[in-house]
């Protein structure tokens, strides 16, 4: 029923054209809204098509990662639409694709404020700490990139070295080459840097509970509203023990979150 | 009329009471002592002597002042140090303990003559709540100092500059002779106190450093030693500089800097008690100071030119409306805003970032409006002046401003005016920071059905998984003010990689393939140019001639015994290590070949012997050919 009336109040999703236009347009649209409900519909159709496009992107190239833009997007018309977990979800995917991205961190900021004073949320100045450091802003497969530019680099000095007898040239290439071993050693870090799943609440109302079950008591006073954010510690069927960013633990049903993976 | 004597009377009484009252806990000026104490004369022309006043009997707080009443034209005075003492006993009086407090103050002045003569400084007045104490002066008397051909003092600044300016001043010392003879260097330069300086560079550990005396006592600056030549006479030359910045317009009358020497003429050794042991007296002497000490000494006094500096207003013509008093050069200015999609009535918060050579920290934000920037009937801008925070590690001064907009046709955030005068050219320059592109859209009308509780606006929204939140009931009104709500709408952008060129994995596989290639290029050519260049012939010779051998399979008969034979000779006489006997039986056989009458042109040598004469140059040139 509820799939039902979801496709039948979105037109975008049976239309004609390109799904990304059809988001865009019914983005604009919902932007030059000046009737509320009018513009929190056609932001849910813009996030509906977004999302459509995303699946059918991951789809057809697996392999392939998602633009962050296309993440913000997503975001964008998820927080018009009042969804403030599927924004968080979004903007939260598009730092781990762009950990930079600027209007990412500045809507993911805004969107945690938005969630209940209670709510425990990352530390900010921790989370968004490693954006601004260079080392932690580079992924890894960049890294692999920059040890490949390095070892390039090495190995052309080294053949000059070879060809010329030129000690400038085999100084430049050890250099070089010691900075391909950090890259290296940047990339392998990242690898097995212990760093914890971390999730996101996508339902309204979950009520955490003391156990993997149904039936147990409620660990919290509130249950947590969409868009609480939380880190993984173990995964039982379809229940996931789940540490706040206050320190506590309690168990969520994982059909109510979604997790991002190793961030 | 009884009742208004009584009256009279009290108020007499009070009026008495409160001067009686008032009076208690002060002091009176005969109970105030104060001691006077120079340094020991004599007193030298250019040499700042320090004159002290210890003055007892007033109370702890507050600070007393002290001037001195007058003061000789060729006598300059500082106001050194006024710093309190307060000494706290407690004592047993029968069965009750008793305190006993002595305060004292110690004023410092440090005095310093121009012109040699018996002066009267003073006198002094000191002043604490209503109780003046006034000492008589003193005379001091201030002998002249020779001064030296072999010293200069030198001060090096322009003669002209503007409000704000970073003026560098060099002080310049050159003394002709051993500077290990200086035992000490008084230079006067308090006639600079009058202006504002930048903090000094510190000097590094163990690096020159020139001594100069200011209001705020001895500093020293940090310097660079260099020699000069002039007239004739080698010169050391200290130098260092300090950061002027003229504060108002006017013209300054700078005094004379001067220098005052103490040389050593004559040194004396000090008598060590470890010489009389005839070992160790040397090595203590070095480890624990100088031996030497100075038996007699004589002081010499240079003085510089005086100098005219005027600091001269900005020129009205041209001014700027953006100008507010930036001096330097090179200015830039940065404006990045905090969201981009906005009504109308919404704040816009720019973050104006402003660099440069000049005094940034000191710099302030013209008007938003000056010079073309924002439109006062689009924008609503701040009304008093916004503070800026200095970077001092990037140089750089950033000013938060929110501003509003309020026409809804802008699609544009203008750009942002700043001016600043650079004074060499002595000209204003304007730079603006780039435009920022808004959508702008009408102001949100708040109706009736948008004020309702939390628990029907939920209802409210369409959206069928978050529709009945009550975290939403308990959470602040849902806005999106604070978001940057700009998208990306380029599909090629949207669908396209989310890779960067580096994380590209075949542009990794390129680089390790290419630099193993280059690598591997190099060994080889490096290989190659190692090998005798005889040998590399000798290897093409051999390499020629089974050449030669293996193609004279498809010759004639008799040509082909010719040609193999011919090959075979080089061969051997170019690898005299071949095994002679074979070859020679196999020339013998093309010979023999070669010579036989019959010549049948359809006829071909033989496989097997061409297959032997290969054999025999291949045995032993093997290893030849591998280089």
């Amino acid at each position: 029923m509820l799939a039902m009336g979801v496709s039948s109040r979105c037109p975008g999703a049976d239309a004609s054209g390109d799904p990304v236009e059809q988001a865009t347009r019914a983005y604009q649209l919902a932007i030059d809204a000046s009737n509320r409900d009018d513009r929190v519909e056609q932001f849910w159709r813009a996030e509906t098509l977004f999302r459509q496009t995303i699946d059918h992107q991951r789809s057809v190239e697996p392999g392939q990662p998602i633009h962050a833009e296309l993440y913000v997007n997503l975001g964008n018309a998820a927080l018009g639409a009042e969804h403030v977990g599927a924004a968080i979800l979004a903007y939260r995917r598009a730092l781990i694709s762009e950990p930079q991205h600027r209007r990412a961190m500045q809507n993911l900021r805004h969107a945690r404020t938005l969630l209940p004073d209670w709510v425990p949320k990352p530390d900010s100045e921790a989370a968004m700490g490693s954006f601004f450091d260079f080392a932690g802003g580079l992924r890894s497969r960049d890294w692999h990139g920059l040890a490949a530019v390095a070892f390039l680099v090495a190995m052309i000095l080294w053949a000059v070295h070879l060809r010329t007898e030129a000690s400038t040239a085999r100084h430049l290439a050890a250099a070089v080459g010691i900075a391909w071993i950090v890259a290296l050693a940047m990339t392998m870090t990242q690898h097995f840097r212990p760093s914890p799943t971390v999730g996101v609440v996508v339902i309204p109302d979950v009520i955490a509970r003391a156990a993997d079950s149904m039936n147990a008591p409620a660990a919290l006073g509130n249950p947590l509203p969409s868009g609480s954010e939380f880190q993984v510690i173990e995964v039982r069927d379809s229940w996931l023990r789940v540490r706040l960013f206050d320190g506590r633990e309690t168990w969520l049903p994982a059909s109510a979150v979604e997790t991002l993976g190793k961030t | 009329m009884r009742s208004q004597w009584i009256s009279l009377l009290i108020l007499v009484m009070l009026a008495w009471l409160s001067m009686d009252a008032s009076s208690m806990g002060q002091t009176a000026d005969d109970d105030v002592t104060v001691q006077v104490a120079t340094e020991q004369s004599p007193y030298y022309v250019g040499v700042a002597v320090t004159i002290q006043l210890t003055v007892e009997g007033l109370q702890a707080e507050p600070e007393p002042t002290c001037v001195i009443e007058s003061l000789p034209d060729p006598v300059r005075a500082q106001l050194v140090a006024i710093s309190p003492r307060v000494v706290q006993q407690v004592y047993r009086s029968g069965n009750q303990f008793r305190r006993l407090e002595q305060v004292s103050h110690t004023i410092q002045f440090q005095v310093t003559a121009s012109d040699p003569g018996d002066y009267d400084i003073g006198p002094f007045i000191i002043s604490q709540a209503g109780v003046e104490k006034r000492v008589e002066p003193i005379r001091m008397t201030f002998d002249s100092v020779p001064t030296s051909d072999d010293m200069r003092i030198k001060l090096i600044m322009p003669t002209t500059a503007y409000p704000d300016q970073r003026v560098t001043v060099g002080i310049e010392w050159w003394f002709a002779g051993d500077t290990d003879d200086v035992s000490s260097l008084n230079i006067d330069a308090t006639i600079l106190d009058e202006f504002r300086f930048d903090p000094d560079a510190t000097s590094r550990r163990g690096a020159s450093r020139l001594p100069i005396r200011t209001s705020q006592g001895a500093i020293a600056l940090a310097a660079t030693v260099r020699e000069e030549v002039d007239d004739g006479q080698r010169f050391t030359v200290v130098s260092a500089e300090r950061t002027l910045v003229p504060s108002r317009p006017g013209t300054f009358e700078i005094e004379p800097i001067s220098a005052t020497i103490e040389l050593v003429t004559q040194w004396q050794r000090r008598r060590s008690a470890l010489d009389d042991f005839g070992f160790g007296g040397s090595l203590f002497g070095e480890t624990f100071g100088s031996r030497r000490r100075a038996a007699q000494t004589s002081r010499f006094r240079a003085e510089g030119e005086p100098r005219t500096f005027t600091v001269k207003p900005f020129p009205a013509q041209g001014k700027p409306a953006s100008f507010s008093g930036a001096v330097g050069q090179g200015f830039s200015l940065n404006v990045s805003a905090d969201r981009t999609v906005v009504r109308v009535g919404d704040p816009i918060r720019l973050t104006v970032q402003l660099g440069g050579e000049g005094n940034i920290e000191g710099a302030s934000l013209p008007s938003l409006s000056a010079d073309g920037s924002l439109n006062a009937d689009q924008f609503r801008l701040p009304d008093s002046e916004v503070a800026g925070v200095f970077d001092r590690d990037q140089g750089t001064k950033r000013f938060d401003v929110s501003v509003r907009v309020l026409d809804e046709t802008i699609d544009e955030l203008p750009a942002i005016a700043y001016s600043w005068f650079d004074a060499d050219e002595e000209s204003y320059h304007t730079v603006r920071s780039k435009p920022i592109a808004l959508r702008v859209m009408p102001a949100q009308v708040v109706g009736s059905d948008a004020v309702v509780s939390a628990a029907r606006l939920s209802d409210a929204a369409p959206s069928p998984d978050e529709a009945t939140s009550t975290a939403k009931v308990a959470s602040k009104l849902f806005t999106l003010s604070g978001a940057d709500l700009a998208i990306e709408t380029d599909p090629r952008v949207l669908l396209g990689a989310s890779t960067t060129v580096l994380a590209n994995r075949s542009f990794q596989v390129a680089g390790y393939a290419l630099g193993s290639l280059f690598v591997l290029m190099a060994v080889i050519d490096r290989r190659r140019r190692q090998v005798d260049p005889s040998v590399r012939a000798s290897v093409a010779l051999m390499r020629d001639q089974r050449r030669r051998i293996s193609s004279a399979a498809d010759l004639p008969l008799k040509e082909a015994a010719k040609e193999i034979a011919d090959a075979l000779q080089i061969a051997r006489s170019e690898r005299p290590e071949l095994k002679r006997a074979a070859i020679e039986q196999v020339m013998r056989d093309c010979e023999s070949i070669a010579y036989q009458p019959s010549d049948a042109a359809e006829v071909r040598i033989e496989p097997d012997l061409v297959a032997r004469a290969l054999a025999a140059i291949d045995d032993s040139s093997l290893a030849s050919e591998s280089l």
